[in-house]
């Protein structure tokens, strides 16, 4: 009974017994947090989107694990306002320390406020295409079409250009085509706009875009902005250009690689050619050579 | 082969037992075995002015490209085949825009795409669900942000019966224009809900939705789209076919006039 007691009071001298009850509570508080959010989004779960559950479940978690933390900090004897006082201190001790995270912190939270995209949709980050997984208070976490998870930091999304690709239920495929300069500009645009009207997964309205780029160096430079639905983007691209190839190569129109003249000047000499009497020739001449 | 009419309708498979339906090159063909439905889905590029036929034993070799499996424990004898109007809204322009003069009313004929559909007796669920040919897609709306993708469609907009072709994979649906605005109202493009119409099979005239009734109020931008109940009065003892896809509460609907005409 004596050795008791003096636990006992040694605890409370060394206030053992009150870090005992603020760890307690704090575990209590991850627990009662975590089911708390998980139950009010089961509760909540039918209209709405992904990335407002999440929203919904981090608020709720932090708010009780709050709670349970102030309160944790009560057991252990620190005066709440004497402590705000304080960290207004050590925020900005801490601030200067973690510039970067505190940035991407508030970043996080005008992410979170602007909503430019949301959960599961595509989003191109400079070089980075991918779907969204998560947007968390640090970091905006991408899977890309290859596999690879990709972390940017939330500072970065809001200071650079981030394009949502699935905003919007349709999308314009921009297809560039060069043709030889012998073909007649009328006859391939009655042909590309026929081929675009064929095709099933090219939206008739808005009605594809037949845009003359100018004379390039080997070919006249075309552009067909034919329409989609989103999700059939990448199959109506595809069939377009396989449709402009069959078309092209069945009507006889050129599609031409880049051509080099060699033209000597009028200043310079001929060019010396030396005949080769009696020699075979290991590549037979091509149609310009001859 | 037969040339009957009604390519539709419960049809019972033996065992190892196949059917087809072909309009032309465009084949459709359902075969029974013990525990799957196979099908093939021979598509065309170019729309066939032949009459639908059906019958069994398709003359076809089948190869694997176009094949469907669907499992079962066990098939059943009996399998239903069934038109169907397209799943989403068509979208239908005259070769020349239609100017309906102030006050004025009138009733166009417009055709639109069938699907073929087949469904399971027991589970109602759907075996195959393809449109005989595909209509082009399209975007109907007042920008590329706001508006729905429907599918789209060249029409004569036939104002006389007579002139209308009949084709077995297509329906046609007559639309009543009812213009009471002191303008003449300009028809480029006519947006045809047809997920919420019915078919109606006639012996003679083919298949057929009921009409629309659509009123261009007079002070209003709003106009007033009414479904008819019954078969359209061209062919008043026809028979219905098949239900609406999407079951709608009312017959009257209203909507704004950007959503019908542009």
């Amino acid at each position: 009974m004596e050795e008791f007691k003096h636990m006992i009071e040694l605890l409370e001298a060394t206030r053992l017994l009150a870090v005992g009850f603020a760890i307690l509570l704090l575990v209590l508080g991850y627990i009662a947090g975590r089911i708390a959010s998980a139950t009010l989004v089961k509760f909540f779960e039918h209209g709405m989107t992904v990335h407002g559950q999440q929203i919904l479940k981090r608020s709720v978690f932090y708010a009780v694990f709050g709670l349970f933390t102030v309160s944790a900090l009560k057991q252990l004897g620190f005066d709440l306002s004497v402590l705000l006082g304080a960290a207004g201190i050590f925020t900005v001790a801490i601030g200067f320390a973690s510039q970067t995270s505190a940035s991407n912190l508030i970043s996080g939270l005008f992410l979170m406020i602007e909503r430019p995209f949301s959960i599961a949709d595509v989003i191109r980050v400079g070089e980075t295409t991918g779907e969204v997984i998560s947007i968390d208070l640090l970091s905006v976490k991408l899977r890309t079409f290859d596999n690879l998870f990709v972390r940017i930091p939330n500072e970065t999304m809001i200071k650079t250009e981030v394009t949502t690709l699935t905003k919007f239920p349709i999308r314009r495929a921009d297809l560039k085509i060069g043709v030889a300069y012998k073909e007649d500009t009328v006859r391939v645009k009655k042909l590309l706009l026929d081929i675009a009207s064929k095709n099933p997964l090219c939206l008739e309205e808005p009605a594809p875009l037949f845009i003359f780029l100018g004379f390039g160096s080997s070919s006249i430079d075309i552009q067909l902005s034919v329409w989609s639905q989103r999700e059939n983007f990448l199959k109506m691209k595809n069939s377009m250009f396989e449709n402009i190839k069959q078309a092209f190569d069945q009507e006889g129109i050129e599609i031409p690689f880049p051509h080099v003249s060699i033209y000597a000047g009028s200043v310079t000499e001929p060019m010396p050619i030396t005949a080769m009497n009696n020699q075979p020739i290991i590549n037979p001449p091509t149609e310009d050579t001859k | 082969m037969s040339d009957n009419k009604h390519w539709w309708g419960d049809f019972s498979f033996a065992e190892q037992q196949s059917r087809y339906w072909s309009i032309g090159e465009r084949q459709i063909i359902i075969k029974r075995l013990p525990c799957e439905w196979n099908t093939w889905n021979i598509n065309t590029d170019s729309e066939s002015q032949n009459p639908l036929i059906f019958g069994e034993s398709p003359q076809q070799l089948l190869n694997d490209e176009n094949l469907g499996r669907h499992l079962q424990t066990a098939t059943k004898d009996k399998i239903r085949v069934m038109p169907a109007l397209a799943d989403r809204s068509v979208v239908t322009r005259p070769n020349v825009p239609l100017r309906l003069m102030a006050g004025e009313k009138t009733r166009l004929y417009v055709s639109t795409p069938l699907w073929f559909r087949v469904l399971l007796l027991d589970g109602k669920s759907d075996l195959l669900d393809v449109p005989f040919w595909r209509p082009s897609d399209s975007w109907f709306g007042p920008s590329t942000r706001e508006g729905e993708v429907c599918y789209s469609k060249y029409t004569d907009a036939r104002l006389q019966l007579d002139l209308l072709e009949q084709r077995p994979h297509r329906a046609v649906t007559p639309v009543f224009i009812h213009n009471k605005q002191a303008e003449p109202l300009l028809i480029e493009r006519l947006n045809l809900p047809v997920p919420l119409l019915s078919l109606y099979q006639h012996s003679d005239r083919g298949l057929w939705t009921e009409a629309i009734k659509v009123t261009r109020e007079e002070d209003d931008q709003k106009v007033e789209l009414v479904l008819e109940k019954r078969a359209p009065q061209e062919v008043q003892n026809a028979s219905l076919v098949a239900g609406p896809r999407i079951a709608k509460e009312k017959h009257l609907l209203i909507r704004s006039l950007g959503s019908l005409f542009s």
